[in-house]
């Protein structure tokens, strides 16, 4: 049976059940009917599928039971009633849009207490850095001056003053 | 169906009295029982009736109804299929069957390969072969022959294409040829 079958392409061996069931176009059908008119396997091959087909009437055909609708149509009934007695939507969309405003609340409020608890904490050494910048960036050149007396002298020293004020530097 | 989408419900008391033994058959054929056929049934016109408000006439009704009819089944018999699994080696039995067991009717056509089966040894048998296609050729199967579906309807309820659905009908009645081609009266 095989070695018959390998003689028929696998394309018109797809087209004969399609035949069968009248789902072939004009020019396919025809193209099959040769091939049945021609082909003494493709006649048998036919022949078997349509009956085998046929065997499927045996199959026996099942009636619902008497109750089987109005079993049904309760069945649907309670369900119904079963969803209108639970939460109305109203309140469903209700807590819905609560939970969500209690959610951003949240949110925000642990913005706030992070924001709080970063200004609490004690400054670092790269705070203490920032905060001494025009100290440090001059420091050179205050490590230069030696002590504080000298500088106190020279604030006090009139020559001082006068260079000062003629080379229009301000400060203390 | 549209007067179900309206909310009558004697409309829907209609439309499963139209159906219910359209689609308890197809599941009794899958499923190999009436009352797991019935129960899933009337899970169908439940499903049916709570998506009532979804239902667009522009799609043939048969065809969105047995599309969720094949939803459940398959999931249906992937539990069950799970459900033997775990069962395996505890001796339990399956869930009642209308059919024959095979071994016995084999055995007996062995014995006298000549021997005329009788209808329901005949309709176990072919119950067996359908067991031997897969899940979408059994479908189309049962909806090409006893819905008399045309390849488009078939299509639209398993979602599949038009030369899918072809495929997919060949083969299996070409798998159904190999297992019943023997039974075939001479």
């Amino acid at each position: 049976m095989v070695d018959k079958l390998a003689r028929l392409t696998a394309e018109q061996r797809s087209n004969f059940v399609a035949y069968l069931d009248g789902e072939l176009n004009e020019d396919e059908a025809q193209r099959i009917e040769q091939l049945l008119a021609q082909n003494e396997v493709a006649r048998h091959d036919m022949e078997s599928l349509a009956s085998t087909w046929e065997m499927l009437d045996t199959l026996p055909r099942v009636k619902a039971s008497d109750e089987f609708t109005q079993n049904t149509l309760a069945t649907v009934k309670m369900a119904d009633a079963q969803r209108q007695w639970s939460e109305p939507e109203w309140m469903t969309e209700a807590r819905r849009i609560g939970v969500r405003a209690i959610g951003w609340v949240l949110v925000m409020a642990c913005g706030l207490g992070g924001y709080l608890l970063a200004r609490s904490v004690p400054p670092t050494t790269t705070d203490a850095m920032i905060e001494n910048y025009p100290l440090l960036k001059n420091f050179d050149s205050y490590e230069e001056v030696g002590s504080i007396e000298f500088l106190q002298k020279l604030q006090s020293n009139p020559e001082w003053q006068r260079r000062r004020v003629e080379f229009g530097q301000g400060g203390r | 169906m549209l007067r179900v989408r309206e909310g009558d419900e004697e409309a829907f008391g209609e439309l499963v009295e139209g159906y219910q033994d359209r689609v308890i058959s197809i599941f009794t054929t899958i499923l190999g029982s009436q009352d797991a056929a019935e129960d899933l049934a009337q899970e169908t016109f439940l499903r049916v009736y709570r998506a009532r408000h979804a239902y667009e006439p522009q799609a043939k009704f048969s065809t969105w109804l047995f599309r969720i009819a094949n939803n459940l089944a398959s999931n249906s018999r992937r539990s069950k299929q799970r459900r033997k699994e775990v069962q395996f080696g505890t001796g339990e039995s399956g869930p009642q069957s209308m059919r024959i067991p095979e071994k016995s009717v084999a055995e007996k056509s062995a014995l006298m390969p000549a021997r005329q089966l009788d209808r329901t040894e005949l309709a176990s048998v072919i119950q067996d072969a359908l067991e031997n296609l897969n899940d979408r050729q059994r479908i189309a199967v049962l909806l090409n022959k006893f819905e008399e579906m045309s390849y488009a309807d078939i299509a639209e309820t398993l979602e599949l294409t038009h030369s899918a659905v072809k495929s997919l009908l060949s083969r299996a009645r070409e798998n159904l040829r190999e297992h019943l081609e023997n039974y075939l009266q001479t």
